[in-house]
């Protein structure tokens, strides 16, 4: 009788399959969303999260995509850089190098789970940075869509300083001046440091990627239309920072992550 | 590393992960017991500041098994699809977790978490008998009684202002509404000299009926669980246990089944690495002493 109600249940629980990929302190944590209902040719996407404290908060939002995502028939594979979430090793030994690898291992892993030959794959912040670089270097990815994409290192730079100093402030004393050796709980190795300070890509150098679909989703659409024009769809993520807020406060911004599908099965609105 | 994925529970739709012990401990002490390391509030099972997964391999280090995992809907976990309430997952997950583990050799089990981890810790442990030890971090009761959370505020708004120079001296400057600081005194005495009790609004989420905070640690306490009461010196979960334990608060200090541990400088989520680093260093001691302690 309880198997019976447990299989009856089954139905209509989500297929999240966590796993690990590769051994040891290699070893990436991943989750595979399996797809719902199959589809004539089977589309596969790997979420590209952002980094340490922006990851957390959007996890939620990421991993909802991930199981509107199934409900379409597209499988999804979310993954742990090393370093960050339940993956191998600590945040401060890794960096850019070794994060772009992980984006290659998650895509390999997927396709042969699958058996697909062509992946989209999704990033947020540094992580669609990161996910940009890897593309460059495949010929097996179909799509990318840039999820406010980090351009400008300094600029990132700034924008961790003052929230690091912030939080300090709240808590009522100055351990940052120059220096940055932490953000919101998370050590910044020297090499990631120099990672972030050479970072600098031009929106024109992010969408030359070697893949047909190509999107978006940023704050100030204007700006990015009229640099790059028709190669690009455009997904407005105005007021939407979620990287930016508590876990317990963000919201999951429904809206763009339904343009984000509909661009992904190719019905844009 | 040497670790695993989980799914469990009755759809295994319950996403956990498992750290086993590196090493034995002397006399295989502990070697039944589990830490399992409960969502704090909706951020995923690696924890605030992944502070869980670096728990979790520190535990390991110290040759106790961990698992951290999300209850149904929040981080990797997918959402329920019966009628249960977020009371009842509190407690009936962790006890499915407990009941899968048993199945692999635990017996013995040390529930811990932050913020709302802690309550789901706490009363879990409390209707399941295998749990030996509960760590409560930064706990805050039900957050829907308003009557208990205005009691901690208050507490710590006066702390806070009889201590800060800024303060006294906005007091004695003139810098401060007179008018509102007397009417605000005024209704303080009032207060204490009326009946001081905490009443939650909502109905008792307790598994003992009608219970307090105290009768239901007492429970805890008859059966010998030992209880990890630690708070971060700029959490306002301080004033929380203050109220909550009253007078009794004097009592539970001598009982050496309770330690009490603050984190001076941290806040509600130990957001500095080196305030989790004195966090991991705390709970692993307490959690190594109690599973010495274990047959």
């Amino acid at each position: 009788m309880i198997s019976q109600e447990n299989n009856n249940l089954q139905r209509y629980v989500e297929n999240i399959q966590p796993l690990f990929i590769g051994l040891n302190d290699n070893a990436i944590y991943a989750c595979h969303h399996v797809a719902e209902k199959s589809t004539e040719t089977q589309q596969v996407m790997v979420i590209c999260p952002p980094l340490g404290h922006e990851y957390e908060r959007c996890h939620r939002a990421l991993k909802q995509f991930a199981s509107m995502l199934t409900k379409v028939g597209i499988d999804v594979l979310r993954f742990d850089y090393r370093g960050t979430g339940d993956s191998a090793g600590e945040y401060h030994q890794h960096s850019f190098a070794s994060w772009q690898q992980d984006i290659h291992q998650a895509i390999d892993f997927i396709k042969q789970r699958t058996g697909v030959n062509q992946v989209s794959i999704m990033g947020l912040r540094l992580g669609a940075t990161l996910a940009q670089k890897v593309a460059m270097q495949r010929d097996d990815v179909d799509g990318i869509c840039m999820w406010e994409p980090c351009l400008d290192g300094k600029e990132l730079l700034d924008e961790w300083t003052q929230d690091q100093k912030a939080h300090e402030k709240a808590l009522g004393y100055t351990a940052t001046k120059e220096h940055l050796s932490e953000v919101l709980g998370f050590s910044i190795s020297p090499e990631l440091m120099k990672d972030v300070q050479e970072l600098s890509t031009s929106p024109q150098q992010l969408i030359a990627v070697p893949c047909d679909k190509k999107c978006v989703a940023v704050e100030d659409l204007q700006y990015w239309q009229q640099l790059l024009g028709d190669e690009v769809t455009y997904i407005s993520s105005q007021g939407i920072e979620i990287w930016r807020q508590e876990a317990m406060q963000a919201r999951v911004p429904i809206s763009l992550l339904s343009s984000i599908q509909s661009w992904l099965i190719g019905s844009e609105r | 590393m040497n670790e695993q994925t989980l799914s469990m529970g009755p759809t295994n739709s319950c996403v956990g992960i498992f750290t086993p012990a590196k090493q034995r401990r002397q006399n295989n002490a502990g070697s039944k017991v589990a830490v399992l390391l409960l969502n704090s509030g909706l951020i995923h099972h690696a924890g605030p500041g992944r502070v869980y997964t670096r728990l979790a391999r520190a535990l390991s280090d110290h040759g106790l098994s961990a698992v951290r995992f999300d209850l149904s809907g929040i981080g990797d976990s997918a959402a329920r699809q019966d009628n249960l309430s977020i009371y009842q997952i509190a407690t009936q997950e962790p006890i499915e977790v407990m009941d899968y583990l048993q199945k692999r050799g635990y017996h013995q089990f040390i529930l811990a978490g932050i913020c709302s981890g802690a309550y789901c810790s706490f009363k879990t442990a409390i209707k399941d008998q295998r749990v030996i030890a509960t760590a409560l971090i930064n706990y805050q009761d039900d957050t829907s009684n308003n009557e208990l959370a205005s009691q901690a505020w208050s507490k710590r708004y006066w702390t806070d202002s009889l201590f800060r120079l800024g303060a006294w001296k906005n007091l004695l400057t003139g810098k401060v509404d007179y008018q509102r600081l007397f009417s605000t005194l005024g209704l303080a005495a009032k207060k204490s000299t009326s009946e001081r009790t905490v009443e939650s609004m909502e109905p008792s989420h307790s598994p003992l009926q009608n219970a307090s905070f105290t009768d239901e640690m007492d429970v805890l306490l008859e059966r010998n669980c030992n209880v990890l009461l630690l708070v971060s010196g700029l959490d306002i979960s301080q004033q929380f246990l203050n109220v909550l334990l009253g007078e009794k608060l004097k009592t539970y200090q001598k009982n050496p089944l309770i330690d009490f541990k603050v984190v001076d400088g941290a806040d509600h989520l130990f957001t500095n690495v080196a305030h989790q680093n004195q966090f991991m260093a705390y709970f692993c001691e307490w959690a190594a002493e109690v599973a010495e302690t274990q047959k």
